[in-house]
């Protein structure tokens, strides 16, 4: 066959050319650390790493909401705990005042405690939390509770995303909290703030009615059981809340695991890859100095 | 008894064809870098012998007048062929390379990411529907994601623009050549209409040809008077004989050019159609098929984000206890921005589902799961622009594999025309030498012719 000088150097060059574009394709490989450097490089690949990168930043903001939520209903779980605890007080004042004849100094002090009592648990009914009422359904930017023990709020529900398609109601609102007629007789219009007053007039009363007194005892453990109704409640959305975490963190791990198969270059094999590469050039450059030097003009006299 | 004249003659012609012979073969060496130059040899043949009472007188050597040039014809249309395909593919894998420089997605910067982020800032107006500052956040990565719904189209399109200007230049070109290969033409013949070889005007015409076939699919062939014809494969002449048509460029209905074919009294045809190699059909297609698909499914994509948030967020309401506007402005990837009432004043964004209480987050609740909704062709938004990032990256795999596969092909035939007609330094220093000899020993026949007539004479 023959063979024409200008075949051997295009021959040469294309060769050397194919070569080194092997070699910078594997230094690009080593320097990035990552497989897909181009869309090109893998079309499939670079679908599924997309789709795993927004289902990691879904997770991301999912796990924000969770801790946001969780963060609410503990220090709600911390208010209701106090109000459970203060209400208790108050029906234990209530009994202790309404057995045996009392002197009508202690129920003096009497009044006065459960006048600081009710003060206390309309002030926990009015917690704020990052400048929202919390009690107050959707209208957060008011008290929940009236002084005069009225409700103020709405029974709006205040949800938060925790998963596709999931969501979680985390408020509890005032007419849950503190229900009218339950505790109070029904019919009378009243919440657990009427029972609070009823108990302290009738401590306050002259001539003092005993049975004013023990009335309200059981309108006091109603409320005191509605308090920890709701607790439950709020109990079982944060266990909701604590099993949605954990089962994002371990889908966490596996979609990271999975992203870094799809788009991470092993290092070390591409390191090896770079190593061979560069050999191939360096014996390619080689041959094709010994193959581009001798010509018959060499060896004619 | 022979004629010692008529061999004196014979040694004289000898000695004129071997230097005739190095002069050719010096025309070899010189021109072996030369592109597109086929060698050149000069055929000898002995002259007929005559006869005389004494028998066969022999004449000696004579060269051709046609210098022979080593070329393989066929070969020459098979380069010119594939170098069609060869063109397209590089053509098309440049444009889409840019284009994929624009879908940027193996960084984490890409609109992918600004997506999430929007509609995460949504879950954080959920979190607290009243807050300042997450209205804040939401507006900022709202106009991050719009900015770049602007970019990528107006990118897209500025590439078209770029095409054009390219079409624009390989228009002129081909005309340029066009007019070369007619004037090649013109002077072939007039060398050759005596019986001479025009061999550098050939190879100066196939090199034009080569260059407009790497251009624009061509069929051309050579008729009996030694013109090319070269015509468009669609059946329009470029170059008949002596003559060349003209190619220009018309803008069409969409903004871009084009590409149209006058004929000698000026009438122009629409050949862009027609197109189906070479560079030319390589940007065409880039710019009609694959920008304009791109850009088609990123306005679909944007125009429906706008609808379905638009849609929600005017059923619901804002901190002022009022319905909300739109919350979008605009109808394509290109123009999509965030209006301008809530650019101004974040309190209109509505996040209430039943009023403008500051716990209510039901519209925020229903915006941010649009994310995750089966919208658009069976796929969620994000699906739908995954599956475009996909086919981008598809579509320059495939155009880099043709054309590797195409370059291979024409190197391959290439090397095939340098076996046949490339000039090997090695083979003709060999015939230098060869002819050389020749010339020496024809010189010593000359002395030798004149020696025996001064001996002849000094009887």
């Amino acid at each position: 066959m023959r063979v024409s000088t200008n075949a051997i150097y295009n021959t040469i060059t294309n060769n050397l050319f194919r070569n080194s574009a092997r070699l910078l394709n594997a230094q690009t490989k080593v320097a990035t650390e990552k497989k897909i450097n181009k869309l090109s490089d893998d079309p499939i690949g670079i679908s599924k790493a997309l789709d795993y990168r927004k289902r990691l930043g879904s997770i991301d903001q999912y796990k924000n909401n969770i801790a946001k939520g969780e963060n609410k209903i503990q220090i709600m779980e911390t208010t209701l705990d106090m109000i459970t605890n203060l209400l208790t007080d108050a029906k234990d004042i209530a009994m202790d005042q309404s057995v045996g004849s009392t002197e009508s100094s202690n129920r003096a002090i009497a009044a006065e405690q459960i006048d600081a009592i009710r003060e206390q648990v309309l002030q926990l009914a009015n917690t704020r939390i990052g400048g929202e009422y919390f009690f107050a359904g959707h209208k957060t930017r008011k008290p929940a509770f009236l002084n005069n023990g009225d409700y103020d709020g709405d029974t709006g529900e205040i949800k938060i995303i925790i998963n596709e398609n999931t969501k979680v109601k985390i408020n509890i609102t005032g007419e849950d909290l503190f229900p009218i007629d339950n505790p109070a007789p029904p019919g009378t219009g009243l919440n657990v703030f009427g029972v609070l007053d009823k108990l302290q007039d009738a401590l306050e009363a002259d001539p003092y009615d005993k049975s004013a007194i023990s009335n309200q005892i059981n309108p006091l453990a109603k409320a005191r059981d509605q308090v920890n109704l709701v607790r439950a409640g709020s109990a079982s959305a944060f266990q909701q809340l604590k099993t949605a975490d954990e089962h994002l963190d371990r889908f966490k791990l596996r979609l990271e695991d999975m992203l870094s198969k799809t788009e991470d270059a092993d290092l070390a094999q591409a390191i090896v890859e770079l190593q061979f590469e560069e050999r191939s050039y360096e014996a390619s450059l080689a041959a094709s100095g010994r193959v581009m030097q001798p010509s018959l003009l060499n060896f004619l006299k | 008894m022979s004629n010692l004249y008529g061999l004196l003659n014979v040694g004289q012609v000898a000695l004129s064809t071997q230097q005739k012979a190095i002069d050719v073969t010096g025309n070899n060496i010189a021109n072996v870098n030369t592109p597109g130059y086929s060698r050149q040899r000069l055929n000898m043949e002995s002259v007929d012998p005559i006869k005389d009472s004494t028998g066969q007188m022999s004449m000696g050597v004579r060269a051709n007048i046609k210098i022979q040039r080593m070329y393989d014809q066929f070969l020459g249309f098979q380069i010119n062929n594939e170098n069609q395909s060869l063109g397209r593919w590089e053509a098309q894998k440049n444009s889409l390379e840019r284009i994929e420089m624009i879908f940027d997605e193996t960084s984490n910067n890409g609109l992918s990411q600004s997506m999430g982020d929007f509609w995460n800032a949504w879950h954080e107006i959920v979190n607290n529907p009243s807050g300042h500052v997450e209205r804040t956040e939401l507006l900022a990565k709202s106009q991050t994601m719009t900015g770049m719904f602007n970019k990528i189209a107006s990118d897209l399109e500025q590439i078209g623009k770029e095409i054009d200007i390219n079409i624009k230049g390989t228009v002129d070109e081909i005309n340029l050549l066009s007019r070369q290969a007619a004037d090649l033409n013109q002077k072939i013949k007039q060398v050759e209409v005596d019986g001479h070889s025009a061999n550098e005007f050939r190879d100066q015409r196939d090199v034009v040809l080569k260059e407009i076939s790497n251009l624009i699919d061509i069929n051309s062939f050579e008729d009996n008077q030694g013109n090319l014809i070269i015509s468009t494969s669609g059946g329009h002449p470029l170059v008949e004989g002596v003559a060349s048509y003209e190619l220009t460029t018309e803008t069409n209905a969409d903004g871009h050019y084009n590409v149209e074919w006058s004929d000698s009294d000026g009438n122009q045809t629409d050949i862009t159609g027609n197109i189906s190699g070479g560079k030319l059909k390589g940007w065409i297609e880039t710019r009609d098929v694959e920008i304009s698909d791109y850009l088609n499914r990123m306005d679909s994509l944007a125009a429906l984000i706008m609808t379905e948030v638009n849609d929600l967020h005017t059923d619901g309401y804002d901190l002022n206890n009022d319905l909300g506007g739109n919350f979008f402005s605009g109808d394509s990837a290109l123009n999509m921005a965030v209006s301008s009432a809530i650019r101004a004043d974040t309190d209109l964004i509505a996040a209430g589902s039943d009023s403008g209480d500051p716990g209510d987050n039901g519209n925020a609740l229903a915006i941010a799961e649009l994310q995750n909704s089966v919208l658009i062709d069976n796929t969620t938004f994000d699906g739908y622009y995954n599956s475009i990032v996909s086919d981008v990256g598809s579509s320059v795999k495939s155009s880099e594999m043709n054309y590797n596969y195409q370059e291979a092909i024409v190197t391959q035939l290439d090397n095939y025309r340098e076996t046949v007609s490339g000039v090997s330094i090695d083979e003709e220093m060999i015939n230098l030498v060869k002819f050389q000899h020749a010339y020496d020993a024809a010189a010593k026949l000359i002395s030798t012719v004149d020696e025996m007539l001064a001996t002849l004479i000094n009887i």
